[in-house]
């Protein structure tokens, strides 16, 4: 594996060195999305209120503004690079949870940087060359990897395979206030992805792909409560996760109504016991030359990971069994969806420049998330 | 991954493998497919992904960056 990253690394080299060079803005896009969720869920500390089924379930409720923007930067003739930086500003992300040299149950700041440079090798072959950076109180973390794209049949269809691996750091406290000195979390992402052209109006892809991830797993601040008692624990996961998920999707362009519908179906599995299905629909309808609208709906069913619980035993903190109660983790059908309206500033023949706005709604029970944004895009 | 799901990963594939030789759509035919409705957002994209897999505990295993690159556990 070393030596094949050591050939790709040198083509991508070759191919940007050897090209003249020619830097210019190819593309530029921003949004902001503001998330806004109201909740409740067991390992949360925060106003917590027992149910009718005596099940202590404390508050989710969060607003994030999540700034966005990505910029595609033509270097050469073969090699251009794309930029995205996503920033999430996190209002109460553990409210009420022990914060004794941190400010992340008030305010947290996360910011994603990542940039991937693609060189065309010949005419049908394509490297990638991922890397960046994860910033968070309290966690920093770095991500690399590399990708191959043929292209097959005149364009008609690809194949690309990518390799990445991240490494995370931080240094938890737990929920009783103990320092574990510094810990580590490692993810080796593997994946597959194919799409082909069915028609001239219709395009399907699939893709498969593994995660494996080893060191701290859980996170630092989730509780889990000790069943008949107000005491709460932190959650423990395995040291080791593995996780597959495949995907299927459908596009298909209706000409004489200038109509777009998309299906698209994900399923997941990984040894936690976590077994998921995703599906989802959209529609895309033209209104006029310069505007469509674009709706959706998504549905995602869970089963929940071997080890979810609402109450631990007493003596859990002795015997250090895997236990969660994490909302996310748990068993559960979310629903989810979202509208758009994409204006552009100029007619048909030159649809290079646009705005939109989309609002959305994702819910399960006991959680709500309504989603805004607001968006920009310009072609150069 | 079950004896079962692996099987059914593999006959996915293979389908994908026949469905790949069925059709040649000529570069001068594919003004439909360049349409705008027919192009994802790759922005709004990821901050979707995020949104899903910040919430649900399915993320990752399909090479978008999830499981790892967050203080989620998901």
């Amino acid at each position: 594996m070393q030596q094949l990253a050591t050939v790709l690394l040198m083509l991508a080299v070759a191919g940007t060195a050897s090209a003249q060079q020619d830097w210019r803005l190819e593309a530029a896009s921003a949004r902001v999305t503001h998330f806004g969720q109201e909740g409740r869920g067991v390992q949360s500390q925060a106003d917590v209120r027992r149910d009718a089924d005596g099940v202590p379930r404390g508050s989710e409720r969060i607003d994030v503004a999540q700034p966005a923007m990505r910029l595609e930067v033509q270097q050469s003739r073969r090699a251009r690079h794309v930029v995205d930086l996503l920033v999430d500003v996190v209002s109460a992300a553990s409210a009420d949870a022990l914060d004794a040299v941190s400010r992340a149950s008030l305010w947290n700041e996360a910011v994603t940087l990542g940039i991937e440079t693609q060189v065309d090798a010949t005419e049908d072959d394509h490297l990638q060359l991922r890397y960046g950076m994860h910033l968070e109180e309290p966690l920093k973390g770095g991500f690399g990897g590399l990708g191959y794209r043929r292209d097959l049949a005149q364009d008609n269809a690809t194949v690309e395979l990518r390799f990445d691996f991240r490494i995370d750091a931080f240094d938890p406290l737990t929920i009783q206030g103990a320092d574990l000195g510094f810990v580590r979390r490692r993810t080796i992402l593997g994946s597959i992805a194919a799409t082909q052209l069915l028609s001239p109006t219709t395009v399907a892809s699939a893709s498969y792909g593994v995660t494996h991830q080893f060191g701290v797993l859980e996170q630092t601040w989730n509780s889990v409560p000790i069943a008949g008692t107000d005491r709460r624990i932190g959650e423990r996961f395995p040291g080791r996760r593995t996780r597959h998920a495949l995907t299927a999707g459908l596009k298909h362009h209706i000409a004489h109504t200038r109509s777009t519908l998309g299906l698209h179906y994900r399923f997941y599995a990984d040894d936690f016991g976590l077994r998921a299905h995703s599906a989802s629909v959209t529609a895309a309808q033209w209104l006029h030359r310069m505007a469509f609208v674009r709706v959706g709906y998504r549905v995602h069913q869970q089963n929940g990971v071997d080890f979810w619980t609402n109450g631990a035993p007493p003596d859990a903190i002795f015997i250090g069994q895997p236990r969660t109660s994490d909302s996310d983790l748990a068993r559960f059908v979310a629903h989810e969806w979202t509208a758009k309206l994409v204006f552009f500033t100029k007619r048909e023949a030159d649809l290079t420049e646009h705005f939109y706005l989309s609002v959305g709604r994702y819910w399960r029970p006991r959680l709500r998330v309504t989603i805004t944004a607001a968006g920009y895009e310009r072609r150069f | 991954m079950a004896p079962g799901e692996a099987a059914a990963v593999t006959r996915f594939l293979l389908l994908v493998v026949v469905l790949s030789g069925c059709a040649v759509v000529r570069p001068y035919e594919r003004e439909h497919l360049t349409d705008p409705t027919m192009t994802d957002d790759a922005v709004e994209s990821a901050s979707m992904r995020k949104l899903h897999t910040s919430r649900e505990g399915a993320g990752g295993g399909d090479g978008a960056p999830a499981g790892g690159g967050c203080g989620c556990s998901n």
